[in-house]
Order: C-alpha cells, then sequence, then structure tokens
C-alpha cells in the first residue's frame, strides 16, 4: 500500500515519534464503539439459542466475536488510512494521525482475527468458527475492499458483515443455524441503510471530500431519506417476524411494534425534513441525528427484549 | 514594527552539531535524551501490556481445556 495520498494528517504525523503510541491507541483501532453493538447481538444470539453452553466456554466465544470485529475494524482502518486522514471525522485515528505505523496496524488486525477463529473453533464448533471467519472476511474484502470506495451500495451489502453477530452467537450454542438466527441476521441487514445514512446524510461533507460514494454524494439528501424510509418500511414488519414465528412472546411483540412506530416516525422526519431544491437539509440535518442516535437504541432494546422475552417469559 | 512570529514547536529530535554521516550520505538525525526517555517508557508499558495479554490468553486456553476434559 502506498502511504496517505493527502498531506492533511502531515501536521499531526509530525507531533509524534514512531513507536509514541499509548495503550488507548491500540483500544481505538479496535472501534471500541462499534463493538458494543456487535458484543450485545452476539450475546443475545447465544442467549435465546436453544443450546446450552458453558459460561467458560460462553465468555470465550463472546470474546472471540469481540476480537474479531475489532480485529476486523483495526485492518479496515490500515485500508482507509488515505481517506481516514481527509475526513474530520476519522483524522485523529490512530493511523491516519502517526501513533501507529500503517504495517503495525495490519499486523495487528491479522494476527487477532486468526487468533479469534481459533479461539472459537477450539472453545464452541467448527460452524461459529466458520461464520466468525467468513464475517471477517466479508468485512474486509467484501465491505472495505471491494464496496466501500466503488458503490453507494456499499453499506446495504457490506452491512451483512454487521449482521453476523447474532448468527455466531446461535452457532456457537447450537452448532448449526437455523431460520431464526437468519431472521435476526435479516433484521441487522435491513437496519444497517436507514443507521448509515442517516449518518452520511449529515457527514455528507466529509464522505464528499473523501471521495467514498454514499448515496447522499451521489444520488443526494432527497433520494436518501427516500431510501432510508423504504428500508424502515421493511425493517419493521421484519422485527415482527420472531413474534410471527411464535419464537417470542408478546414482551417482544410489543416492544418490536412501539420501537418499530418510533422508528418509522424519525424515518417520515428525516424524509419530510425542509430541504432545498438539492436536498440539503436547511435544520442541520436534525431529523438525521435524531435518527441515528435513535437507530442505536433501536436495536439495543429490540435485542434486549427479545432476550427478556426468551429468558423469563 | 510588526509583532514578532510566535517561536515553532520544538522538533521532537534534534541534530547535534557533529552528526554522524548515514550511508546516503545524509546527516543521522538523533533523538533528545527526554524524547528518547519518553519512547523507553511507552515501550516498557507496552510489553507490560502484551505481557498481560499473553497471560490472558494462556488463562483463556487453560479454562477452555479444563471444561473441554470435563463434559
Amino acid at each position: 500500500m502506498s502511504e496517505p495520498a493527502v498531506p492533511v494528517a502531515a501536521p499531526l504525523a509530525e507531533a509524534f515519534l514512531p513507536g509514541e503510541s499509548v495503550l488507548a491507541d491500540w483500544v481505538i483501532l479496535l472501534k471500541p464503539r462499534v463493538l458494543t453493538l456487535v458484543v450485545f447481538t452476539g450475546l443475545i444470539g447465544m442467549l435465546v439459542a436453544p443450546g446450552h453452553l458453558h459460561p467458560v466456554l460462553a465468555l470465550a466465544a463472546i470474546l472471540s466475536i469481540t476480537v474479531a470485529a475489532g480485529a476486523a475494524g483495526a485492518i479496515n482502518m490500515w485500508y482507509d488510512r488515505d481517506i481516514d486522514a481527509v475526513m474530520r471525522r476519522t483524522r485523529s485515528r490512530p493511523v491516519p494521525a502517526g501513533r501507529i505505523a500503517a504495517d503495525e496496524a495490519l499486523a495487528f488486525g491479522v494476527t487477532l482475527a486468526a487468533a479469534s477463529v481459533i479461539v472459537m473453533g477450539l472453545a464452541t464448533n467448527l460452524v461459529a468458527a466458520a461464520l466468525l471467519a467468513l464475517s471477517i472476511g466479508f468485512y474486509v474484502f467484501v465491505y472495505t475492499v471491494w464496496l466501500k470506495r466503488r458503490t453507494p451500495q456499499n453499506i446495504v451489502i457490506g452491512g451483512a458483515a454487521g449482521a453476523f453477530p447474532p448468527l455466531i452467537g446461535w452457532a456457537a450454542a447450537t452448532g448449526s443455524v437455523s431460520a431464526v438466527p437468519l431472521v435476526l441476521f435479516a433484521i441487522i441487514f435491513f437496519w444497517t441503510p436507514p443507521h448509515f445514512w442517516t449518518l452520511a446524510l449529515f457527514a455528507n461533507a466529509d464522505y464528499q471530500r473523501a471521495g467514498v460514494p454514499m448515496l447522499p454524494v451521489v444520488a443526494g439528501g432527497r433520494e436518501t431519506r427516500r431510501q432510508i424510509m423504504l428500508y424502515t418500511l421493511v425493517l419493521v414488519p421484519l422485527s415482527l417476524a420472531p413474534w410471527a414465528m411464535g419464537f417470542s412472546g408478546p414482551v417482544y411483540g410489543l416492544a418490536a411494534l412501539a420501537l418499530g412506530g418510533a422508528f418509522l416516525w424519525h424515518a417520515l422526519r428525516v424524509l419530510r425534513d425542509r430541504q432545498d431544491a438539492a436536498g440539503t437539509s436547511l435544520t442541520g440535518d436534525a431529523p438525521a441525528k435524531a435518527a441515528f442516535r435513535y437507530s442505536i437504541l433501536y436495536l439495543f432494546v429490540l435485542f434486549g427484549a427479545l432476550a427478556v422475552d426468551r429468558l423469563v417469559g | 514594527m510588526s509583532m514578532a512570529e510566535p517561536a515553532p514547536p520544538a522538533r521532537p529530535t534534534t541534530q547535534p552539531p557533529e552528526a554522524p554521516i548515514a550511508a546516503t550520505g545524509k546527516p543521522i538525525e538523533m533523538l533528545s535524551r527526554a524524547d528518547s526517555q519518553r519512547l523507553e517508557q511507552r515501550r516498557r508499558g507496552r510489553n507490560w501490556a502484551i505481557l498481560a495479554v499473553l497471560a490472558g490468553v494462556i488463562v483463556l486456553f487453560y479454562a477452555i481445556t479444563i471444561v473441554k476434559m470435563h463434559r
């Protein structure tokens, strides 16, 4: 890989000596904010599965999912260091800021990825280990390398990588994959576009500067708002599927209904946001920001309700 | 009379008057004592962190083995 093409990060890089990273930099490399949702959905997949897993093995499985997601994030930061240096949101990350050398970040990510798959295989079963390896490969090769810089469908198809954790958690507990974890996979898959496109709406300038073809950059704000609504319209009925399939009870069903209703309300606010002819928000993208925050809460509470329903109901 | 420009920030490396010359013909930049100590401190911290991770991995593999043996 060539060095970052854009010199924006150069003044930052000069402020550090090689190897001057601190522990926090290596933690940042794992994208800890993304990890929480990944770990949570993986844990729920494991908890609601019919099988039983010894607590130590369950802990090892969750650790593997965590480390694998972090490893994929580190490899992503290595690959994206040139565009990270240009975007305000990401330019202080350890690699573009020069606190961690690019090669070190790559080695760190690859080592952790391999270790996580091995531990998952030893602690649980080959199905879970294979799914874990597939999720890492999907995030790195399909999303990061192939799609992210090429198509506005990057986070639609690439979103599958983030939908793997409940499938892996389920497989860790049962050694197989059935319809229910596939529905959980689908829920996260259809949740991802509204989640990322609301972010892309208010971070549009950043993505434009970096040349990342997010939907608002390529198709404009108006079309993005329409797509957010369409995906939300698919997501809400889909979120009721575990209830309709008889896998969960009314606790989950009612929670999914209420949460889905609120999500639709947010999507509608985004759709009807005051905008100019070019689709640029005249409200500072306030509805998109609110919808983005709500989407995170939505997934946490939805999966939490599923666990409560299964474990208490 | 114009205001004097603020002094530029101190560079992390210093070059002594008689710096050794590298094979490329360029003078080798030397770290200052403070920078050197700071780097050494950071590297020591990193080594301890790696030791902690390795110890954690040993404990994890041990625990997995024990649980698997009793199943």
